[in-house]
């Protein structure tokens, strides 16, 4: 089994993480029952000199990419307990699926109802006359017949 | 099957805020081919009758240009015999409008040149705001018998499409909305059999007085003969003055054929006919009039003749005798006096008969009882350029002359103006009040009475005094239950819209009567002008916002061909070889929403 460590500087909603590979390949031999979803694997305190940067890791022989979400130290062991990242691993078929797309940072339509937006308590009041009006006073004084 | 990709532009340029919206849908195969570059460098000219090779020799995919000509024939033009403008003032602006399209670095982008550029033939030059992403420019139909095609680049340079690097025109879109005249495309489609076109166009001033909107979808084949192409027009569906196409999305259930399929009935009315306007115009003032049947007459007197009259009716002058033939009681042959604040239209001056009793007292006799008042017109813009200039969140009340302070939808007039008329019979005090929107005509009307009486006799004066009574009764009533807290006030419907802090805000905010009726003398005496108050939200916008939560966007697309935050309403994975529960996990994010 073949491990690649990294530092992840990106968020977890990003498909293209921004990831820079910490130290050389990790191999090994898987001896317990794992996980590829959540893989808990333990790693020999050689490697441990890079472990405290890395919050990353892709295992070749799994074909995914894995948040580190903790690292126990086991005596001399280190247990990294990680979690598939989806949008990483599968970020090409996902860019080849369609959906629909209810909010989108580029392409968007403002005259859609939504909720996000706030406004302030008080808000701008506009008084416009018309042009024109009454104010031409007149008498009307009507007779019969005339 | 090719994936179809829409790209919306918008540009607002010029002084009088123009928009121009197009928003494109283009075959994948086309839109990948038409990223591709010509050999050379150039492009093709449009003259109006057929296309000029600027470099035969040229070559695209291998294929010389003089080759893609042909197909360029066989697919270039949409005809359309549609006349969206009448003659009207407006109508000289949008003459020979157009836009432009072109490719850089592999986007596409709506271009206009960014130089003053003559595009209404009148001689009149309107100079488009510089455009910083200008890659191209393109061709202007001149108005003119012979068509020309003129091609500027983005140096503002006229040419022939003499362009070079990425200045590339892969597309060439002309409108011109002068009547009988071709919506125009034409495009590179030599090795495409079929393709399909969704284009919609809307030319808008000011949000609402949508002078032009076309919706084009359409298959066609490079080989279809023209009489081919004039019977797929009938899939075109063509609006008309006065339509807007809100809907750009080509899932949109009110597509162009109309057909809902099993569930929702196969309805008749074409999607542009949802909003089709009739408009109603303000009346006229009747033809026949009270003052042209002889049994009354009714003049416009200054006080000063009032005076006079009023001598001779007391003084011994007026020959009783005479009148008791007639009337047992001089007053019996006046009707009335009273006050209106209008100018009634009289027809000159005669003197004021008592029956058979001449009074010898000259003053201006009225030609009718009718008088209209035209109090011109507001505009009513839209401010924030969102749902939000819309009603609830925009809320728009008028005050109206004897009428009072009415709530009118900014739904109807927002984007417009709005025009006040009243039509007022001067005998009865009756007075019509209407407003018209610029474009959707009368959308309301109101009756009030903007009459004075003034009291001759005793009995008069006690009924003027009652009148007067009620009305202050009725003013006061209004008046003590504001003060008590009892006034009017109701809550905004919340109805149909989704929860928000904005919403929730809006809501909470009462909506107060701010006046009662104000007919007759309690008219006169307030404010005679009318006036509109609109009230729109103060909205805050964090900075970037459409970053971090992106903006709503309501359309089916590739993810692939999005950008940025994304958040899906509705994805189902295919083709993707991951397990269920990461699929699941998949599809749960793209709901939360993540950056592509």
């Amino acid at each position: 089994m073949t491990i690649q460590l990294y530092t992840n500087l990106s968020d977890n909603a990003v498909v293209d993480k921004n990831i820079t590979q910490v130290g050389s390949n990790i191999t090994g031999t898987l001896r317990e029952g794992c996980s590829i979803i959540d893989p808990i694997i333990k790693l020999e305190t050689t490697v441990s000199g890079h472990l405290n940067d890395c919050n990353y890791a892709y295992i070749t022989e799994f074909g995914r990419y894995y948040y580190i979400n903790n690292i126990k130290c086991i005596g001399n062991l280190f247990e990294l307990h990680m979690h598939v990242d989806v949008l990483k691993t599968y970020a090409s078929g996902i860019r080849s699926n369609s959906a629909v797309i209810a909010r989108q940072e580029h392409l968007y339509n403002l005259y859609l109802q939504d909720g996000v937006f706030k406004t302030y308590s008080q808000p701008h009041i506009q008084i416009a006359q018309f042009p024109n009006g009454f104010g031409d006073f007149n008498f009307i004084f009507s007779v019969a017949g005339g | 099957m090719h994936t179809v990709k829409h790209i919306p532009y918008k540009i607002t340029y010029g002084a009088a805020a123009y928009q121009i919206k197009y928003d494109l849908f283009f075959d994948d195969d086309l839109y990948t081919r038409l990223c591709n570059t010509y050999s050379d460098g150039e492009s093709v000219i449009y003259n109006g009758s057929s296309l000029i090779d600027a470099n035969p020799a040229a070559t695209i995919n291998g294929m010389l240009y003089s080759d893609v000509i042909n197909d360029f024939y066989n697919l270039y033009v949409i005809r359309n015999q549609y006349s969206p403008v009448e003659a009207s003032a407006d109508y000289a602006l949008y003459k020979n409008i157009l836009a432009f399209m072109g490719m850089h670095y592999q986007m596409l982008t709506l271009a206009l040149d960014n130089q003053p550029i003559v595009y209404n033939t009148n001689g009149t030059c309107e100079n488009m705001s510089t455009l910083t992403d200008v890659t191209l420019g393109g061709f202007i139909y001149e108005n003119s018998a012979v068509r020309n095609v003129s091609a500027y680049n983005n140096q503002g340079v006229r040419t022939y499409m003499q362009t070079s690097g990425s200045d590339r025109c892969y597309i060439q879109f002309g409108l011109d909305v002068f009547p009988s005249d071709v919506l125009g495309m034409f495009f590179s489609a030599e090795d495409h059999d079929t393709l399909t076109l969704n284009i919609t166009v809307f030319f808008k001033r000011d949000g609402i007085n949508i002078l032009y909107a076309d919706e084009i979808k359409i298959n066609v084949s490079k080989n279809y003969s023209y009489d081919q192409w004039e019977a797929k027009r009938d899939l075109v569906h063509w609006n008309s003055r006065g339509l807007f196409i809100s809907t750009n999305d080509l899932d949109n259930p009110y597509g162009i054929n109309g057909n809902s399929g099993l569930g929702g009935n196969d309805g008749t009315l074409k999607p542009g006919d949802l909003d089709s306007i009739d408009p109603a115009a303000i009346p006229g003032l009747p033809s026949v009039s009270a003052a042209d049947l002889g049994f009354i007459t009714m003049y416009n007197p200054t006080a000063a003749q009032l005076r006079s009259l009023s001598s001779f009716m007391w003084s011994n002058l007026f020959d009783l005798n005479t009148y008791k033939k007639l009337f047992s009681d001089p007053m019996e042959s006046v009707i009335g006096l009273a006050i209106v604040p209008v100018a009634p239209n009289t027809a000159g001056n005669k003197n004021v008969m008592f029956g058979s009793i001449d009074s010898g007292i000259s003053m201006p006799y009225l030609s009718s009882n009718y008088v209209q008042l035209d109090c011109g017109s507001v505009s009513v813009e839209r401010y924030i350029g969102s749902f939000m200039d819309n009603d609830p969140y925009t809320k728009i009340s008028i005050y109206l002359p004897f009428i009072g302070i009415r709530q009118i939808s900014a739904d109807d007039v927002i984007g417009g103006s709005i025009h006040v008329v009243y039509n007022i019979d001067v005998l009865t005090g009756a007075c019509a009040c209407f407003i018209e929107h610029s474009t959707r005509g009368v959308l309301y009307s109101y009756n009030g009475s903007c009459i004075t009486n003034v009291p001759l006799t005793a009995v008069n004066f006690s009924g003027a005094i009652q009148n007067a009574v009620s009305a202050v009764g009725s003013m006061m009533g209004i008046a003590a239950g504001m003060a008590t807290g009892a006034a009017p006030i109701t809550a905004m419907s919340a109805a149909g819209l989704v929860t928000s802090a904005a919403n929730t805000a809006i809501n909470s905010k009462p909506s107060v009567q701010r006046s009662g009726n104000l007919g007759g003398s309690a008219g006169i005496l307030s404010i005679l002008t009318p006036y509109v108050i609109i009230e729109r939200p103060d909205v805050s916008v964090p900075s970037n916002v459409q970053h971090y939560v992106g903006q709503t966007s309501n359309l089916t697309m590739l993810l692939g061909d999005c950008s940025g935050f994304t958040m899906c309403e509705y994805v189902h994975i295919d083709g993707v070889s991951a397990t269920r529960d990461e699929i699941t996990e998949i599809e749960s994010l793209l709901k939360a929403g993540v950056i592509l």
